[in-house]
């Protein structure tokens, strides 16, 4: 997934993110960033008494209202199969089911269980070549009409669509056993099946994926939008997006693109089929158009229909310290770790010695950095290439130099060599200073460094190219959901590097890392997960392509009335399914 | 004068094709394909080619631009078979980043802009004119002087911070007024004149300033002049000499600068919008340059380049009509 640009409502490619997590996590924090995370070695639920309805009552939770949700620009998609940006899936949740969902109730656990499906799948042969989910029964669409196993296969049909191929891939890819997943079956549409191929349905409440090869995140990856289920006959197309079929406890009441969404409950949505989702309020309207400045303080003075929302964009550094200062106003925060870590990617093709990448990561200035983006609240250092939220995440560093670095090792490590590197940045307000910031840090250990703005619309393209001129470049990433598996296979899988369009923005191609990403990728997520957490060790001490920077922090408010709004570990952003208004 | 509007219509439509020419090739000199803007996180070469197919990215730019021109006169189709989407002519393309027609994306942020600027040009009309004329004939009174001062304080300051300061009054602390924003008029009348007072009064007391000065000057220039002396030497009443004939001849000026002043807001009142959150044409077209949305970047200026081209015209009438010695031929 990714998240939003908060400034100037630009979503370009900016924070590549993605779903989230796994971990003790304190969640609302006091604000120093210092949370916990224990180590977990896997969310999946396993017993199926876990995904059955209906959720454990919220204590305190009352009935009734409207809840307010503010942004400053409309979600780029309510079509499920085509969203994967982190706002949307957060309000897809109160109106759009899958196979499987995580579910987050502020305690800091994350748990997978079966939200259509009775369990988190069924690894038929033991192999993770064929998933079977079954279905719970009584599960309703908005106009009372039975959800079937052929409605899931029709939506995941859809996704192949290449005209809608803006969401997740994974499934696509792994049924197909090729990334160009599209290549021959194009979707439902124009003739072509409404099965798509390795899908079987049987009855109406079974499907079957079959996959090429083992994939064993498929319970993960069935908790995104590609599995929700679409009725063929509801299918508007591209239109969908306007106005998607409700499966969830709310549904889509008025949409006027660009300025309001309204929701009003189901009333064919069943609880007691619903592990997860609480519906306490009547309504909910998603509001469009004022900034983070307008919305902070929209939040602090909480007057009116203010006291009933909850803000996405985060709180601006600028009025961090005002929020912060304000004992009434810092307890509605919504503060905690996000899935996204923000690293320098070190251009190894040009950067070959191993010496000067360790040097860039002793000299790095991460407390800087957090001062720059508005203090610790804003993030953590970070050491490791995988966020803690990730399951078997192992805290190390391996080039320990404090906060804020050791110059005298990282002089050391370039025994009195001055490299001069170009470092190449996104120009635009926010990663302006962020600049001055990384040149100031390394060139106290002697690195000489030449800043190159960069369009910001074609940062990504240009940075994505193999033979690019530059040595360093930031890169923000977020898991899709909180597995190593989908961060170091596409950030350091050098067999995938490309003339164009790369995410392996290092451009690493070592056969040990490779093979080893091949080897986990095979591997239930339990056992897996220690072994990536090895790999990212291995790969940050053996070949240092990255400098680690910061694991950032969501920072939100909620008016005083919004109750139970829980930060979610998995997309980083706040879910509402849990919330009440306090009356 | 009907052989002076054809006249003018076409060089306005060649402003408009020429402004459209520069728009299309500006916007392909950005080293960088709207493909990759639009394309998800696990995006491929083959995704990519994909999109500029179907979008017609991969098309000459001649062949691009003949298309565009060709949909505003005929319509268009995009895609084919089941998910082809028919735009109706004028069609001014498809926005690639929210999937819809960009007339609805004008159809909902026209309105909007229109409703802030119209607003703000009647109260910065009404109250900077009068102003202006009655500082004119009271000149050198405390009056005069309060008028000058409060102008000169008005025309110096700025939108971005007079209006945050409203709002953190008016709305956050004191609740006097609901937030800033745009409901239509015919949904609901009252809402729509109370999140729009702020934008209005805001924008037309920072704009009034410009024209009570203007006014002001303009009006003690006329008044010295002998045409004023004679009226009133032949026995006309005072009134009637700054009513009927000074403020006619002082006024010229004044409706071009308004005139200029409405197209140009018409095509975006960027700040405004902004520091109020209003979703107007103005941030419309802001987001679309980030988001290299080419259709919605072409519609938006071609749709400033009209306003201000038509309120040109307008102006120029207004001219014939006002002062009986300007002839348009």
């Amino acid at each position: 997934m990714r998240r939003r640009a908060a400034l100037a409502a630009l979503s370009a490619l900016v924070l590549a993110g993605s779903l989230a997590a796994c971990s003790k996590n304190t969640g609302t924090g006091d604000g120093g960033g210092n949370e916990h995370h224990s180590e977990q070695t896997s969310a999946i639920a396993t017993d199926p008494k876990d995904s059955m309805g209906p959720a454990a009552a919220v204590k305190g939770a009352t009935t009734g209202g409207t809840f307010h949700y503010l942004e400053e620009s409309d979600f780029e998609h309510l079509d499920p199969q085509r969203t994967y940006i982190v706002d949307a899936m957060a309000v897809e949740h109160l109106f759009v089911r899958t196979l499987t969902m995580f579910k987050e109730t502020g305690d800091g656990k994350v748990t997978l269980v079966g939200d259509l499906a009775k369990t988190p799948g069924k690894d038929v042969k033991g192999d993770c070549r064929q998933w079977r989910f079954t279905l719970k029964s009584g599960l309703r669409y908005e106009d009372g009409s039975p959800i079937t196993a052929a409605d899931v296969a029709y939506g995941v049909a859809r996704s192949f669509s290449p005209d809608m191929s803006e969401g997740p891939t994974y499934i696509q890819s792994w049924l197909t056993g090729s990334d160009d997943y599209n290549a021959t079956y194009k979707g439902p549409y124009n003739g072509g099946a409404k099965v798509p191929p390795g899908v079987t349905v049987d009855g109406d409440d079974t499907i079957t994926f079959t996959f090429k090869q083992p994939q064993c995140d498929m319970p993960f990856a069935a908790s995104m939008g590609v599995t929700a289920p679409v009725p063929a006959a509801k299918d508007t197309g591209t239109k969908y997006d306007l106005r998607p079929f409700a499966s969830g406890p709310y549904k889509i009441d008025k949409y006027l693109k660009g300025t309001s969404l309204t929701l009003v409950r189901n009333k064919y949505w069943d609880a007691k089929t619903d592990a997860v989702r609480h519906a306490y309020y009547d309504t909910f309207v998603a509001t469009f158009g004022d900034s983070d400045v307008q919305q902070t303080q929209r939040m602090m003075a909480s007057n009116g229909d203010d006291a009933n929302a909850t803000m996405y964009e985060n709180v601006p550094a600028a009025l961090l310290p005002k929020v912060l200062g304000d004992p009434a106003v810092k307890k509605r925060m919504i503060q905690g770790l996000s899935p996204f870590v923000s690293y320098l990617a070190i251009n190894t093709q040009r950067v070959t010695d191993l010496k000067v990448r360790q040097a860039l990561n002793y000299a790095m200035d991460r407390g800087a950095y957090l001062q720059a983006r508005g203090g610790t609240i804003t993030g953590e250092p970070a050491t490791a290439i995988l966020s803690p939220l990730t399951i078997g995440y192992q805290k190390y560093d391996p080039y320990p130099g404090g906060t804020h670095g050791d110059v005298a090792k990282a002089k050391e490590l370039l025994g009195g060599k001055k490299p001069k590197l170009v470092y190449a940045y996104r120009n635009d307000s926010k990663n302006q200073p962020l600049a001055a910031v990384v040149k100031n840090a390394l060139e106290r250990a002697g690195f000489q460094i030449v800043l190159r703005p960069i369009d910001k619309a074609s940062y990504y393209d240009q940075i994505g190219a193999k033979n690019n001129p530059y040595d360093l470049y930031l890169n923000t990433w977020g898991f899709d959901w909180p597995s190593a598996a989908t961060v170091l296979p596409p950030l350091f899988n050098g067999k995938q590097i490309q003339p164009k369009g790369n995410k392996d923005y290092s451009y690493l191609n070592v056969d040990d890392v490779n093979a080893a990403i091949a080897t986990n990728s095979a591997m239930h997520a339990d056992k897996a997960a220690p072994e990536w957490a090895k790999l990212d060790k291995t790969i940050m001490t053996k070949y240092a392509p990255v400098v680690p920077i910061i694991a950032t922090s969501n920072v939100t408010l909620s008016g005083t009335k919004c109750k139970n709004v829980v930060l979610s570990h998995v997309i980083g952003t706040p879910v509402f399914y849990n919330a009440y208004l306090a009356r | 004068m009907i052989r002076y509007l054809i006249k003018r219509l076409v060089l306005a439509v060649l402003a408009m094709v020429a402004v459209s020419v520069l728009t299309f090739l500006l916007f392909f000199a950005v080293p960088t394909s709207p493909a990759y803007v639009m394309c998800g996180k696990q995006c491929t070469a083959h995704d990519i080619a994909q999109t500029e197919q179907r979008l017609g990215l991969d098309q000459p730019i001649v062949v691009q631009y003949a298309d565009f021109m060709k949909g505003i006169v005929a319509g268009r189709t995009y895609g084919s078979g089941e998910l082809a989407v028919h735009c109706d002519a004028p069609c001014l393309g498809f926005s690639f980043r929210t999937n819809e027609p960009v007339t609805s994306i004008l159809a909902r942020t026209v309105p909007a802009t229109t409703s802030i600027v119209v607003g703000a040009t009647v109260i910065q009309l009404v109250v900077g004119v009068g102003l202006g004329m009655v500082s004119a004939l009271r000149r050198g009174t405390a009056f005069d002087r309060a008028a000058v001062g409060t102008s000169l304080v008005g025309a110096s300051m700025q939108i971005y911070f007079f209006g945050p300061i409203l709002l953190l009054l008016l709305v956050y602390q004191l609740h006097v007024l609901p937030t800033p924003g745009y409901t239509s008029p015919l949904a609901d009348p009252g809402m729509w004149f109370e999140q729009m007072l702020l934008p209005w009064l805001t924008l037309g007391f920072l704009n009034s300033a410009i024209f009570a000065r203007l006014s002001r000057a303009q009006m003690l220039e006329t008044l010295a002049e002998d045409f004023v002396r004679t009226a009133r030497a032949k026995g006309l009443s005072r009134w009637r000499v700054y009513a009927r004939h000074a403020l006619r001849a002082a006024i010229t000026p004044i409706v071009t600068t308004a005139g200029l002043y409405l197209g140009a807001a018409l095509g975006g009142a960027v700040i405004t919008e902004t520091v109020f959150g209003v979703n107007g044409l103005g941030r419309a077209s802001v987001d679309a340059v980030n988001q290299l949305n080419l259709p919605v970047v072409m519609a938006t200026v071609l749709l400033a380049a009209f306003f201000i081209i038509v309120m040109n015209v307008v102006v120029d009438m207004l001219y014939s009509v006002i002062d009986p010695r300007v002839r348009l031929g």
